[in-house]
């Protein structure tokens, strides 16, 4: 029988040591990892929604890495394992901001998460998207840099 | 390969042996598992196959995983006693003493549950005893003894009155309801039986006897009487006797083994030694009181073709069905609204789907507490929108509108429940909603000045703020209707008024402002400033850094987080075990954050988070006279209920536990609550009298409804309070009678 709580297939690949290790971490930890957020989804509307499973200690917000604006992740983190274990099961895939969000465990924040690992400075899955998200910047990185190619022609 | 030539041949044998061995073993397990989803044909199916498998003859350590399996499943899906109790028939007949085990396993694990107070599984069990009669493996004699061990407890008491030395109703209502509810199961075969009869007449007197005065104060709707659970089931119970046990259609009782009856017929019945249940220890917890709850009749809002009436043994089982699946499958709200689905499925003459929301909605709201919390249920709910989009929808629809035109006899205690539920299913479908038809069901012209605190008023409203708070003010205000508009409250801005130089303390705000701008900023430089300060009291000093810390940290909860986080030593230096000090602190976040409910509550409970203030500051500060007003809404009953929340875990990791009581509560978290009952009961003593449909009245109505929510969230901990409660509430009987009745209710039907 398929478990919410279990651990999804995803591994971050900046973890700071062994895969088992990281196992561990990700089975002991009380942070989440949320994700398909707008952009224009403050911590506020989160923290009212994660906040139905428990109480949070802290959001931390995903930023763009240049222009330290929220690029559609964060982090949260609850006080006890078994309420963060019911935003994954209760949270998971529910509306926020008409989009279904993504709840996965997290090893746990470490300064420089924060920012988008793209090239461009927000998530590495909005540069590669090739449909028109208007939560989340519009057309992907890579896609509106050719639609709308440079006109400086200097 | 190279690995296994290196072994000896035995080796590989066993290595073989022990593969087929957890082959086996997992395969058994699944098939086990998979009994719980399936219903009707596919279940006899499942059976056979199971059957056939384990008919083959099996090895001595799978029998005990078996047994094992068998014994926990009937824990966790309690609703599918008949499905392992004809699995056991269908062994029975292929091997008489592997069923022997497992019977005796089972009764042995019956005993263990009253132990553990593992109360599903308990009923779990006897409920496959008593199928596995049906199933002949077990003798009448043997189930009717059983039974009659369960009635014995009940059949003590004599008279109502004399409570010495018997056991606690709770106890006695949770045996009565194990062979009520077994009833159905074997009626038809046993009512020939004087044993049968003689249990009968046992609950007939035991129901009779029993004190059922929890159901008014268990009531969601206080002018709906919703009726004591056992009292209602055996109504129905007995009915079914007068009908000669005639078999509820749409196979109500799930009756799987009827399939295998030419195959059962040759099993041999096993004789057991007669039962003796243990007796009540003290401190042991019970399964607590319930009421009926039906919102679904024959004659609100339309006909609903084929639906049973609220009071039928057909309505009943259905009830019990679903509510078994929710407790199997509430943590998996996919695989739960499959079941449910797969189950409404099973039944398409009958319109279960309303009985599912109904269910659902009935134990979300469900007095003195739920089981579970609200998003569990609201996850569900909204599982089952998405899943069946032409069904559940407009079921839940008409649910709220029922529960809407009930609001003004609606609990308070259940009042947020209903708030947070409906705020969080809307928002999953983009906050639509009966809005202008409730709107025009409110007294016109609509001022929301006049009917202040009228139930569907703060319903609305509070709904709006949540709302708001999980969506943000510019779209909930595209979504509502243009009367509702003046519901909304205004965009939640901070508020700095240390702008206006005349103000006392702006000499102050101006320098620190200017201080805590400076990139070189630090905690001590603050704290000299505030010292040096002139011509300004302390508490008001408290105030003005209070304020200049949330006005610059008023971008996000973050932002506000980090200033505090970055100043706590300050914070701590000016208001540390200083009440008059931390109130000062709170009356500055509220002079900022006037405008947002929302801010109000994070930060003040982040200040009680990182022990700016004690969560005791916050009961004397939320019963003080300048918060009157706000008693009214929800944001105060949140606060304190988090600062509460805090202070039992702060206690709970601080304190040795004690080892002989370990619900004992912790003396600090037991002073709290003893204030806020205090101060509640005060603050209601000294409410003027006031006429009905006065704001007042309805401000009373509130407040009142707060004190009893407070009392059912902490009834465990008011259990070691009881006498100092009744104390509180002879004290407060004479100014206004209803403060003590309701504690003296809390007290006789909850504790």
């Amino acid at each position: 029988m398929f478990a919410s709580v279990e651990l999804s297939s995803y591994r971050d690949q900046h973890f700071k040591g062994s895969r088992s290790e990281q196992e561990r971490s990700l089975r002991d930890s009380c942070t989440l990892y949320v994700g398909n957020l707008s952009f224009y989804t403050t911590e506020e509307q989160i923290h009212e929604l994660f906040s139905r499973c428990g109480d949070v200690r802290v959001i931390v917000m995903g930023l763009d890495k240049y222009k330290k604006t929220p690029c559609g992740f964060c982090f949260v983190e609850y006080y006890v394992r078994s309420e963060a274990e019911a935003a994954m099961r209760f949270v998971n895939g529910t509306r926020l901001d008409d989009r279904l969000i993504r709840v996965d465990w997290d090893a746990g924040f470490v300064e420089g998460r924060q920012y988008g690992r793209g090239k461009t400075g927000g998530q590495v899955r909005d540069e590669y998207r090739t449909d028109y998200d208007a939560g989340r910047g519009g057309y992907g990185k890579l896609l509106s840099q050719k639609i709308a190619p440079n006109t400086d022609n200097r | 390969m190279g690995r296994r030539k290196r072994q000896d041949s035995s080796d590989g044998d066993e290595f073989r042996l022990k593969r087929t061995f957890q082959t086996m073993l997992s395969t058994v397990d699944q098939l086990m598992r998979e009994l719980t989803f399936a219903c009707g044909t596919l279940l006899e199916l499942k059976l056979v196959n199971l059957g056939n498998l384990l008919a083959k003859g099996v090895r001595v350590e799978l029998k005990e995983h078996i047994v094992s399996v068998l014994v926990i499943n009937l824990g966790n899906y309690p609703g599918q006693a008949s499905a392992y109790a004809t699995l056991v028939g269908l062994i029975n007949v292929a091997d008489f003493e592997f069923a022997s085990e497992c019977v005796f396993f089972m009764v042995q694990k019956m005993g263990e549950s009253v132990h553990t107070r593992d109360w599903n599984k308990c009923r779990g069990v006897v409920h496959c005893l008593v199928d596995l009669y049906n199933c002949r493996v077990i003798s009448s004699s043997y189930i009717l003894n059983l039974l009659a061990a369960f009635m014995k407890d009940c059949e003590a008491l004599k008279d109502p009155d004399d409570l010495v030395g018997i056991t606690p109703q709770v106890r006695r209502d949770f045996l009565a309801y194990c062979v009520l509810s077994a009833m159905p199961l074997i009626g038809r075969e046993l009512e020939l039986e004087a044993a049968f009869d003689k249990l009968m007449v046992s609950l007939q007197i035991y129901i009779k006897k029993r004190s059922a005065l929890h159901s008014t104060m268990l009531s969601v709707w206080r002018d709906f009487n919703q009726r004591d659970y056992l009292e209602v089931m055996w109504q129905q119970v007995d009915g079914m006797r007068q009908n000669h046990w005639a078999e509820p259609e749409h196979q109500l009782i799930p009756r799987p083994y009827k399939s295998f009856d030419e195959t059962l017929r040759h099993g041999k019945v096993h004789h057991l030694r007669n039962y003796c249940l243990s007796a009540h220890e003290e401190g042991c917890r019970y399964p607590a009181p319930r009421v009926c709850f039906r919102i679904f009749s024959c004659d609100s809002v339309g006909e609903i073709p084929n639906l049973p009436p609220p009071v039928s043994i057909e309505r009943h089982l259905l009830e019990a069905q679903i509510l078994d699946m929710l407790i199997s499958f509430h943590n998996e709200r996919k695989i739960c609204a499959d079941s449910l689905w797969m189950y409404a499925a099973s039944k398409p003459q009958l319109p279960v789907y309303y009985c599912i929301v109904e269910v659902i909605l009935g134990e979300m709201l469900r007095l003195p507490n739920a089981k579970w919390t609200t998003i569990t249920y609201g996850s569900l709910l909204v599982e089952l929108c998405k899943r069946q989009p032409d069904k559940i929808p407009q079921v839940v629809v008409q649910a709220l509108d029922i529960i809407y035109n009930r609001l003004n006899s609606m609990s308070v205690a259940c009042f947020d429940r209903l708030v947070n539920w409906v705020s969080h299913h809307i928002s999953n479908f983009g906050f639509n909603c009966q809005w202008s038809k409730w709107a025009h069901s409110l007294p016109s012209p609509i001022d929301p000045s006049a009917t202040n605190l009228q139930p569907k008023v703060v319903f609305l409203r509070e709904l709006l703020k949540k709302c708001c708070r999980l969506s943000y003010h510019q779209r909930i205000k595209e979504v509502v209707p243009d009367i509702l508009v003046n519901f909304l409250p205004p965009p939640g801005l901070p508020h700095f008024k240390f702008v206006d130089e005349t103000l006392p303390g702006a000499i102050l705000s101006k320098d620190l402002l200017e201080a805590m701008r400076c990139p070189r900023a630090s905690p001590k430089i603050i704290s000299e400033i505030i010292k040096s300060s002139t011509g300004i009291g302390p508490l008001l000093k408290i105030n003005v850094f209070t304020q200049n810390c949330l006005h610059l940290g008023s971008k996000s909860f973050s932002h506000t987080f980090a200033i505090l986080a970055k100043y706590q030593s300050v914070f701590k230096d000016l208001v540390k075990g200083d009440w008059d000090g931390q109130i000062a602190v709170l009356n500055g976040v509220f002079d900022v954050w006037v405008a947002s409910d929302h801010y109000k509550f994070v930060v003040a409970e982040k200040l009680v988070k990182v022990f700016i203030i004690e969560p005791i500051s916050i009961v004397t500060w939320i019963f003080g006279p300048s918060m009157r007003k706000e008693l009214t809404k929800m944001y105060i009953w949140e606060l304190l209920h988090s600062a509460v929340r805090h202070l039992k875990r702060v206690q709970h990791d601080v304190e040795v536990v004690d080892v002989d009581n370990p619900n004992a509560c912790d003396p600090v978290v037991k002073s709290v609550l003893y204030t806020v009952v205090e101060r509640l009961v005060k603050i209601l003593c000294s409410a003027p009298f006031a006429d009905e449909g006065t704001e007042e009245h309805y401000w009373f109505q509130w407040v009142l409804g707060r004190l009893e929510e407070t009392l059912f969230i902490y009834a465990d901990d008011f259990k070691v309070i009881k006498n100092k409660l009744m104390k509180i509430s002879e004290n407060s009987s004479d100014n206004r009678p209803e403060v003590s009745k309701t504690i003296a209710a809390f007290v006789a039907c909850v504790l």
